[in-house]
């Protein structure tokens, strides 16, 4: 018997900041598409339910559109159950209120519900508000039974908000404790029997969700739980981080992101963080930058985290007005990267450059 | 740097005006309007020139210092640089691209390319505004400032190592700029304006999200409420539907015992029916098969009646009776049959053979044509061979012919030697004459040398003559005048010699031209070569010619009995073959093949004939046997028709066995017959006797009679079975007692109406109320992306915030530095400036305050008074030192002339005179010019 684990899907969640409007709308098409996909992979491949361990919208954010086109491919996958338990950002069920659900749609709520399928018995609850309240102990469960076990939230030692408190799951039987909250996947031990697991987000959105997307494959057989990651994600982030120290010229940043990205897929999203230092002769034109690398991407973001470096001596006994202005600021009580940014601006200007930020 | 001397040709008022410098002070001193300006303006423009632009006339100093008189606008001025002398050329036009510069260096003569163009820029290290504001010192005072950028510039000593104080006001324009796209100085606009633009009209979409929510929340109450209307009208509508369902029963039922009551009247039809045929056949009705098997064996009876046959009409029996003398005696066997059609192919077979073995008409004729013509001896075979000798004779003299003439080369060789000869062949003597023609004048010329007298006699004379005048001075004069005389008899026979001689030669050398005439006019009928070469090749051309001509003449002999052989062969071949020459080898090879072809047949002809007598004596064989076989049966035929009657006697003997076996099948058959009709007269008796009947004649009308009432005692049974099912299935469904309630069912569809009526309009409000409320959460869900943007366009905005206060902050800092490095100078020109004023003023208290834009602020009362305050005299004086002291800071190395225009003009006596007294002390140093108006300021 196989069975998915998925979670934290965010239909029509927000998307990367700096993506445009089309690509945003672009990218929460691809993720309802993945979640179809997803379907498919369960029908062609025998899976007798998909297990959501929450977030499967973004709170007040899911059109009725996305809505129906989720139920409709629930409703249109007789053969497979899903069991949906709501994370902390689909905990209204706005989108689906008023709204027939499928039958094979199986829900949870705050008291324990188990669905039993063979000798598999799935049990889930959802959190009371946002805390775990004292009713949290799960109910016994048998001995003999492969218990899967769905929650939503942070692991941790002790309740609290948003938080599971792993040592009261320990010694239940317990075979695999399905989670949701975290966007990367993640196995542990949870004691001698069982495993918790959180099997990430499907797609990611944002750059803080970079690496391989998808979920878990539960293959039951004897009575064991196999878990298997798949990465099923359409695209993939990357942060990139690019040393520019000693690099000058545009062509040599250039070159040196493009050697940085020389393996990643054009469908890729894709942001450089530029590291280490730079002297004030440097052309670090992130807007051209970013132009140069935009066709070689689904899309570029370039984040600065280098510091600008002057040597002392070099404007110490500078009996110039550049020296001169470089002392003043670098005596001034500005942060560290307005001394930067006004330095580089003003040595732009007196070299007669056009004044870009 | 130092001038020396300038001529001016034509420059304002001044014209062709020269003027020496002196090392120190120049002073020029001069009433108002001759020029004292005019000529410090043109110190300036030949350092300078003039400026490109100029924004207003009185600035336009090019128009200003047009020559008034017109003429060449320029001059020169000689001046000293690292101990170099340089001449300063200079012309200027209406239009700066007019204008014309050059430089020569005086040591050498040439042009120098030291210094360029911008000379006072090179020079001075100053641009010209700035050159003016520290070395020349104008009457007018218009400056409101004594700073630019390029003083400041060079206070700092960078313009030969950076250029950024000089790009200071490049770069903050450039900052300002930018700065003033994100938020501008002035007016509105600006990108920060926009993301804030942005932010507001998409708050102003977002604040309507709170309206929406709650106009979606109230519609969505409204709609669950009706929804629940909707619910109870449709709990209404069922149950009346209910009630109409049961009054419609109750009708159903009334319906149903009307039904009933009709049926049993049937039922009792139906069973009086059967109680008449009971009573009809007392011992039952045959069953239906019983019946069927009895319409068999009644129908079988009668086609057995009707198939005994008429013996009068049978054609086998006929055909019998017509061939029994043919065949009575003896029926041909298959084999015989079989022999005789085998002997008739084999007599075909023959007959084939036999027209295949003859030669064709065409071969026939063919051998009768050709032994014609071997009987006349046209095919004989040494014929042919002789006839063939005289072609290949005939073929081998043309092929001679072909060969007998001149090659190509010899043709034209022959061509060239005839056209030469074209005046005629010249004898072998003719040619030889001309040789010894030429050889004799030859001889002549060469023996006609120059007449030469011996210089003896003449020299004999000589010394006669003079022996004859030694003795005629001596008085010897008889001697004297005979050796005179012998001299003069001397010469003249010495002159008759040499006359003679000469006339000799002329006669030879004469003849030998004729001679030389003669040959030449004969040579240039063929040749232009010179005399000798062309006598030689006329000799060698004569010689080639004849050889040719001979040639010639042989060949032609040769063809002439070539072609009367050819004639002969020709004819002799013509007249055998009677052909054209062209078709002669054709023709003998025809009589080759035709003697061929005729010995083919004829042996051909020989075998045929063979071969036919023995086909033909099997033939006649053959067609006796086959006319024996067929006579035996009464059949005469030829051999033309030998198949034919074959075929018939077998097809006839085929048929007679045939109907001689039909005719005893057929008697066989009537008897069974007879007795099988029999059979079934007794099984049809056998079939009646259980249900007291017999056979009645007409066996098939009692049959069908008896099935008809069997078809109507079985219909009758299957109704009343039927009509009882009936009535035992509405009895069953009738109700046991009659409905107590009573229902009015047109009412009750009224009501059913009305409530459809309310259900519809409830629905269509609802629709409509469902539509409004998809339209506001299709609004509402516009809120989250525009949430998104406003987020978008707040963080754009941080931004630009961010980015004008750095380039506001960048600016604020350039200020500063660029304040800071001015002021790090004005230390010395402050203590310089000091110096000047106490030197000038004699007062060591005077407090003065230097501006890091130099202005210059008097302390006065206690108070820093501006320039305004003072006097003219003060305040130029101030200016005076403030000059001096910018000259002193500006050029620390090199000191520059300084141009002074009456400056002393507002000073009092006595500070003119501690000026003038500064101006000497100061030209120890420095070169000044030193311009005035009045002897009373005059050095």
């Amino acid at each position: 018997m196989k069975f998915i684990h998925c979670s934290d899907i965010h239909l029509d969640s927000k998307m990367e900041r700096n993506l445009s409007a089309t690509q945003a709308r672009e990218r929460n098409a691809e993720i309802c598409a993945t979640f179809a996909r997803m379907i498919r992979y369960a029908q062609e491949n025998q899976v007798t339910a998909i297990l959501i361990a929450g977030d499967l919208f973004d709170t007040h954010r899911a059109s009725a559109q996305t809505a129906q086109f989720v139920l409709d491919r629930i409703a249109a996958a007789k053969d497979v159950d899903f069991l949906y338990l709501r994370g902390n950002h689909d905990e209204s069920r706005t989108v689906l209120e008023g709204v027939s659900l499928p039958d094979n749609l199986k829900t949870f709520n705050s008291p324990w519900i188990s669905y039993q399928y063979g000798d598999v018995v799935i049990t889930g609850r959802e959190p009371e508000g946002s805390e775990w309240d004292a009713g949290f102990e799960i109910p016994p469960l048998s001995e003999a039974h492969v218990n899967i076990v769905m929650l939503h939230g942070q692991v941790s030692t002790q309740p609290g908000s948003e938080l599971i408190p792993l040592p009261q799951f320990t010694g239940k039987h317990i075979d695999y404790l399905a989670l949701g909250h975290l966007h990367s996947f993640k196995l542990e031990k949870l004691d001698s029997r069982g495993v918790y697991c959180y099997c990430g987000c499907l797609e990611g959105r944002g750059f803080d969700e970079c690496g391989s997307k998808g979920f878990v494959l539960l293959d039951i057989q004897d009575h064991r739980v196999n878990p298997e990651f798949i990465p099923f994600a359409s695209r993939q982030l990357y942060d990139i981080p690019v040393d520019i120290s000693d690099l000058v010229t545009v062509t040599q940043l250039n070159a040196a992101l493009d050697a940085a990205a020389a393996d990643i897929p054009s469908s890729a999203l894709v942001k450089f963080t530029l590291t280490g230092s730079y002297t004030p002769e440097s052309q670090k034109d992130l807007g051209f930058l970013t132009k140069m690398q935009e066709p070689s991407f689904y899309f570029v973001k370039i984040k600065d985290e280098s510091h600008l470096q002057i040597q002392k001596s070099s404007y110490e006994h500078d009996i110039s007005l550049k020296g001169e202005f470089i002392r003043t600021v670098m005596a001034s009580h500005l942060r560290e990267d307005e001394k930067e940014a006004i330095i580089c601006c003003g040595l732009r200007a007196l070299r007669g450059e056009e004044v870009e930020l | 740097m130092k001038l020396i001397r300038c001529y001016i040709e034509n420059f304002g008022g001044l014209s062709q005006y020269a003027l020496e410098f002196d090392d120190q002070i120049t002073v020029i001193q001069a009433p108002n309007g001759f020029g004292k300006t005019t000529l410090a303006e043109f110190l300036r423009a030949m350092f300078y020139g003039f400026p490109r632009k100029a924004k207003t006339l009185e600035k336009s100093k090019r128009q200003k210092y047009t020559p008034w008189n017109g003429g060449k606008f320029g001059g020169n001025l000689v001046f000293e640089s690292d101990d170099n002398l340089y001449r300063l050329e200079r012309t200027f036009g209406a239009t700066p691209r007019s204008d014309t510069f050059q430089l020569i260096d005086l040591n050498t003569g040439k042009k120098s390319s030291r210094f360029t163009e911008d000379i006072g820029l090179e020079l001075f290290q100053l641009d010209a505004d700035s050159f003016e504001r520290s070395t020349y010192m104008p009457q007018i005072r218009d400056f409101d400032s004594l700073t630019t950028a390029g003083i400041q510039a060079k206070l700092g000593d960078l313009v030969e190592d950076t250029d950024d104080l000089g790009n200071f006001d490049k770069a903050m324009t450039a900052l300002k700029s930018a700065r003033s796209r994100f938020v501008p100085y002035r007016g509105s606009g600006g990108s920060v304006a926009e993301a804030s633009a942005h932010i507001t009209q998409i708050q102003q979409e977002l604040d309507q999200e709170d309206s929406l929510q709650s106009e979606a929340e109230k519609l969505n109450f409204s709609c669950q409420a009706q929804s629940q209307q909707r619910h109870q009208i449709s709990k209404e509508l069922a149950d009346t539907r209910q009630k109409i369902s049961k009054a419609a029963e109750n009708a159903v039922y009334a319906e149903r015992r009307r039904q009933y009551d009709g049926l049993l009247a049937q039922l009792t039809d139906v069973e009086k029916e059967l109680e008449l045929l009971c009573a009809r056949y007392p011992g039952g009705i045959p069953s239906g098969d019983t019946l069927n098997q009895m319409q068999q064996l009644s129908d079988e009876m009668r086609l057995l009646s009707a198939q005994i046959p008429d013996p009068t009409s049978d054609q086998a029996d006929i055909f019998l009776k017509e061939n029994a003398s043919r065949f009575a005696s003896h029926l041909p066997t298959e084999q015989e049959l079989s022999q005789a059609e085998q002997q008739r192919d084999r007599y075909a077979a023959v007959l084939a053979q036999l027209d295949a073995s003859r030669p064709s008409a065409q071969e026939q004729q063919q051998y009768q044509r050709l032994s014609q013509a071997c009987l006349s001896g046209q095919l004989e075979e040494s014929r042919i061979d002789s006839l063939a000798a005289h072609h290949r004779a005939l073929f081998m003299h043309r092929a001679k012919l072909d060969s007998l003439s001149l090659s190509e080369e010899e043709q034209r060789r022959y061509g060239q030697l005839s056209q030469f000869f074209l005046p005629g062949l010249p004898a072998e003597s003719t040619l030889d004459d001309c040789a010894q023609k030429l050889e004799k004048a030859a001889a002549m010329s060469a023996v006609s040398h120059p007449v030469r007298i011996s210089p003896l006699l003449p020299g004999f004379a000589l010394l006669l003559l003079i022996l004859g005048l030694g003795m005629l001075s001596l008085s010897n004069l008889w001697l004297g005048s005979a050796a005179i005389a012998a001299a003069a008899a001397i010469f003249i026979l010495t002159f008759s010699l040499h006359r003679k001689a000469k006339k000799a030669q002329s006669e030879t050398l004469l003849q030998a031209s004729v001679l030389g005439k003669q040959v030449s006019d004969f040579v240039r009928q063929y040749t232009a070569q010179p005399v000798a070469e062309g006598l030689a090749l006329i000799r060698a051309n004569r010689k080639d010619f004849l050889s040719m001509e001979q040639k010639l003449q042989n060949i032609q002999t040769t063809r002439a009995a070539l072609e009367a052989s050819v004639a002969a062969e020709c004819a002799t071949l013509t007249s055998a073959l009677g052909v054209p020459e062209s078709d002669f080898e054709d023709a003998i090879a025809q009589l080759r093949l035709a003697r061929e072809r005729y010995l083919d047949l004829e042996k051909k002809i020989q075998d045929a004939n063979a071969t036919c007598n023995k086909l033909k004596a099997e033939a006649d064989r053959l067609e006796s046997e086959i006319t024996a076989f067929l006579r035996q049966y009464q059949m005469d035929s030829s051999a033309n028709h030998f198949t034919a009657a074959l075929s018939s006697l077998r097809h006839d003997a085929v048929r007679y066995q045939q109907a001689h076996l039909q005719l005893q099948h057929r008697i066989q058959q009537e008897q069974s017959r007879r007795d099988r009709v029999d059979q079934l007269s007794g099984a049809l008796a056998q079939h009646l006797a259980p249900f007291g009947l017999r056979p009645a004649p007409d066996l098939c009308q009692q049959l069908q009679q008896l099935r008809s009432d069997r078809k109507s005692l079985e219909d009758a049974q299957t109704r009343k079975t039927q009509l009882s099912q009936q009535i035992n299935r509405i009895q069953n469904t009738l109700p046991a007692t009659s409905e107590k309630e009573v229902w009015d069912l047109e009412s009750l569809k009224q009501q059913e109406q009305q409530l459809t009526q309310s259900l519809s309009n409830l629905d269509q409000t609802l629709l409509q109320q469902e539509h409004l409320l998809k339209n506001l959460q299709q609004q509402l869900q516009r809120f989250p992306g525009l949430q998104d943007e406003l987020d978008f366009w707040k963080e754009t905005r941080e931004n630009r915030e961010k980015k004008a206060q750095i380039l506001d902050s960048t600016m604020e800092f350039l200020q500063n530095a660029r304040d800071s490095l001015t002021t790090s100078y004005l230390g010395p020109i402050r203590q310089s400036f000091h110096t000047y004023l106490q030197r000038l003023t004699q007062q060591e208290n005077q407090q003065a305050i230097i501006s890091p834009d130099l202005e210059i602020q008097l302390e006065q009362g206690g108070l820093a008074r501006e320039l305004g305050y003072f006097s003219a005299g003060q305040a130029d004086t101030l200016l005076l030192c403030m000059r001096l002291a910018l000259v002193d800071a500006l050029f620390t190395q090199e000191k520059p002339f300084i141009i002074l225009d009456d400056p002393f003009i507002n000073l009092d006596d006595r500070r003119v005179q501690e000026a003038l007294n500064l101006l000497k002390n100061l030209g120890q140093d420095r070169q000044i010019i030193y311009l005035t108006c009045s002897s009373s300021r005059s050095l």
